[in-house]
């Protein structure tokens, strides 16, 4: 139920911050429409804030629960969340739009898919998997190399290399 | 029905055939992949059509389409998880005979009755969708407003488990289509960042919102302890020809498939998860031996296959004719023909009609694709099964990255992609659905142009009020916006107190 409240103020607070924005522009006729969407969306937030005040479920217990455990970094133990999991995929990402605009497309793919099999699946990772995990990408990149590159002759981020 | 026939042809030049066939061959390989919904597929095809004439682009999605609805059941047969939505009726029936080791079989029946509700959904498509579309034709700015309304609370009520979180998922999408410049005024609004400055086109908000919550939950799966339940594939010599004779015969099963499933198609939002289940219910219902199913009853599998098949001619009629896509694949197929300029309504039957013909007929040559190559593929889908998520992850990152980019070859579409995605995943935890937002998106242009036009129109006649609000069809369409919102309400409070009662019994 916290969730639930939670995520109503949010959305309350994020539309009237929109709200006062449209106050900005130099023609009132241009904010018309945004405007009724979000008195429509800040209504919702304030019916699911009431819905969840009046739908108590005892489900409310499991989800905070499973919410502190989480935020205490809690592992696999039970339904606990992969916290670290899925800051490591978010900051991969983040490191592999950085390395795009340097090395271009392809030699960042490559470079992405061995580091992301690689660190995503450290756990189990030996020196066969590792080459096998390698040739899968250098394979991966062939393809989209000449699937894009060579038929389709389509634009991709360039950098120092292709 | 003639100009169908007239346009057949077209689809068979050797372009078309070429895409049609990879188109269907990859769909059933994405569809067997757990992991890989049928949606994320169609998304990060979009950008490839690109490169395409608008027919050819169209028989690619519809294909891949078509053929990620059936391929999901083999990941449903094998290893009990669905490979999308609408398989989850396949597994009742389909993984106890994978399990008994006639896994085979399960996935010959499981692609003949496709074929069979398929091409019965076709037929009531090519019937219905004309005369709907001539109908479409009398619909003036507010009745289009209130359709474009109508789309996203049907898709609202139906994709979240909550109506109200439904509904602010699509308001929060059509907040996003009127991010740049006013249509009528050009004023920019919500220009936070100059990356926000040409607005946020379709093709990287569907691959952000679809594809990248997909890669953190692939994430989160990697370290898991569930255990898969992985049934044995044991390859059967010589029962193909067995199989159809028996799958044939069984009337029963395939005309309540077929029926129930292009009902429920029609229906936008409903989907083919409702179809297969309440075909498969249906089923069991008119069944001498109703406790024989969920043990391995192999007309589970063919009511539940010829359902979700059955549906995907008929979601279509309200995409093609009103602009109401009828599943979530068919919000991104919705993207697809706005992207090559096709705009649904009589238009498309008018003036673009040999596109849309040919697509037509590509769907239905599709369907006989899609049943010989997945018979063929049965004796080697186990091997789909065994693609690692790590690789997964890798892969459709690599892909969405490609298709945003390749859009505007613009690395700002990128990271708008990549923004969207993320706060969707976030989203995604708080029960949150990505398909209201991508209708919100897709809608919000044609909401808000025939809003304005339709203001500017009653300013000087007759007033908003009794131009929005009167008039049969408008009134028509309000009711049932408020039908399909007050029967999610309903539904909703009805879960809550079967839950508040077996919560007070314990």
């Amino acid at each position: 139920m916290i969730k639930e409240l939670i995520i109503s103020l949010v959305i309350l607070a994020g539309s009237i911050t929109l709200y006062c924005t449209l106050g900005w522009l130099e023609d009132p006729r241009a904010a018309t429409f945004p405007r009724i969407i979000i008195l429509i969306m800040g209504a919702l937030a304030v019916a699911l804030f009431i819905q969840s005040l009046l739908m108590k479920r005892k489900k409310g217990k499991a989800v905070l629960q499973q919410t502190s455990v989480a935020a205490k970094g809690g592992s696999a133990a039970g339904a606990s969340f992969p916290f670290g999991m899925v800051v490591t995929c978010f900051l991969l990402i983040i490191a592999y739009f950085a390395v795009m605009q340097w090395l271009g497309f392809y030699v960042s793919a490559f470079l992405y898919f061995c580091a992301s099999t690689m660190i995503l699946g450290r756990k189990d990772l030996t020196v066969r998997k590792g080459a096998s995990r390698v040739m899968s990408a250098l394979i991966f990149v062939a393809i989209l190399y000449i699937l894009f590159k060579i038929i389709l002759v389509v634009q991709t981020p360039k950098g120092l290399f292709i | 029905m003639s100009e169908f026939l007239h346009y057949f042809p077209q689809a068979l030049t050797f372009t078309n055939l070429l895409v049609l066939l990879v188109g269907t061959f990859g769909g059933l390989i994405l569809g067997a992949t757990p992991g890989l919904s049928p949606t994320m597929a169609v998304a990060l095809l979009v950008p490839f059509t690109f490169h395409m004439d608008p027919a050819t682009g169209l028989i690619l999605l519809g294909a891949v389409y078509t053929a990620t609805v059936a391929g999901g059941a083999i990941s449903a047969i094998l290893i009990n998880i669905p490979g999308a939505p609408a398989n989850i009726a396949t597994l009742l029936d389909g993984h106890p005979m994978a399990q008994q080791g006639k896994s085979q079989k399960a996935l010959y029946i499981c692609f003949i009755s496709s074929l069979v509700g398929g091409l019965f959904g076709m037929v009531i498509m090519i019937l219905f969708t004309p005369p709907l579309a001539e109908m479409a034709m009398k619909f003036g700015p507010p009745e289009m407003f209130w359709i474009a309304i109508f789309g996203i609370s049907v898709m609202a009520g139906l994709s979240s488990g909550s109506i109200a979180k439904g509904l602010i998922g699509g308001m929060f999408g059509l907040c996003i289509s009127t991010i740049g410049y006013s249509p009528l005024l050009g004023i920019p609004r919500f220009v936070f960042h100059d990356v926000l400055t040409g607005g946020v086109a379709i093709v990287p908000a569907l691959i952000g919102l679809f594809a990248i919550p997909q890669v953190f939950s692939l994430a989160e799966k990697l370290n898991s302890k569930i255990v898969q339940k992985r049934a044995d594939f044991q390859p059967e010599k010589g029962i193909l020809f067995t199989t159809i004779a028996e799958n044939l015969k069984m009337v029963k099963a395939l005309s309540i498939g077929s029926v129930v499933g292009s009902i429920i198609g029609i229906i936008p939002g409903a989907g083919g998860q409702v179809a297969g289940l309440i075909a498969y219910d249906q089923n069991r219902k008119f069944s001498k031996n109703p406790e024989s199913f969920g043990k391995g009853n192999p007309e589970g599998v063919a009511v539940a296959e010829s359902a979700n098949n059955a549906m995907v001619g008929p979601s279509l009629i309200p995409l093609l004719t009103l602009s109401v896509p009828g599943s979530p694949t068919a919000a991104v197929l919705l993207g697809g023909l706005l992207i090559h300029g096709l705009f649904p309504g009589p238009d498309l039957f008018l003036n673009n009609a040999s596109i849309t013909y040919t697509f037509i007929a590509s769907l239905v040559l599709a369907q006989f694709a899609m049943c010989i190559f997945g018979l063929l593929l049965s004796r080697y889908s186990y091997m789909v099964m065994s693609v690692p998520n790590l690789f997964m992850i890798a892969a459709v990152m690599i892909l969405a990255v490609y298709g945003t980019y390749s859009v505007q070859n613009s690395f700002d579409d990128v990271i708008v992609m990549f923004s969207l995605g993320t706060l969707m995943y976030v989203g995604s935890k708080f029960g949150f659905s990505a398909a209201p937002v991508v209708l919100g998106i897709i809608l919000g242009p044609i909401a808000e142009d025939n809003f304005l036009k339709g203001k500017l129109i009653a300013d000087t006649d007759v007033g908003v009020f009794s131009y929005f609000f009167t008039g049969n069809m408008n009134i028509v369409i309000i009711f049932l916006c408020v039908a399909s919102i007050g029967y999610s309400i309903y539904g909703e409070i009805r879960a809550y107190r079967k839950v508040k009662a077996k919560e007070n019994i314990k």
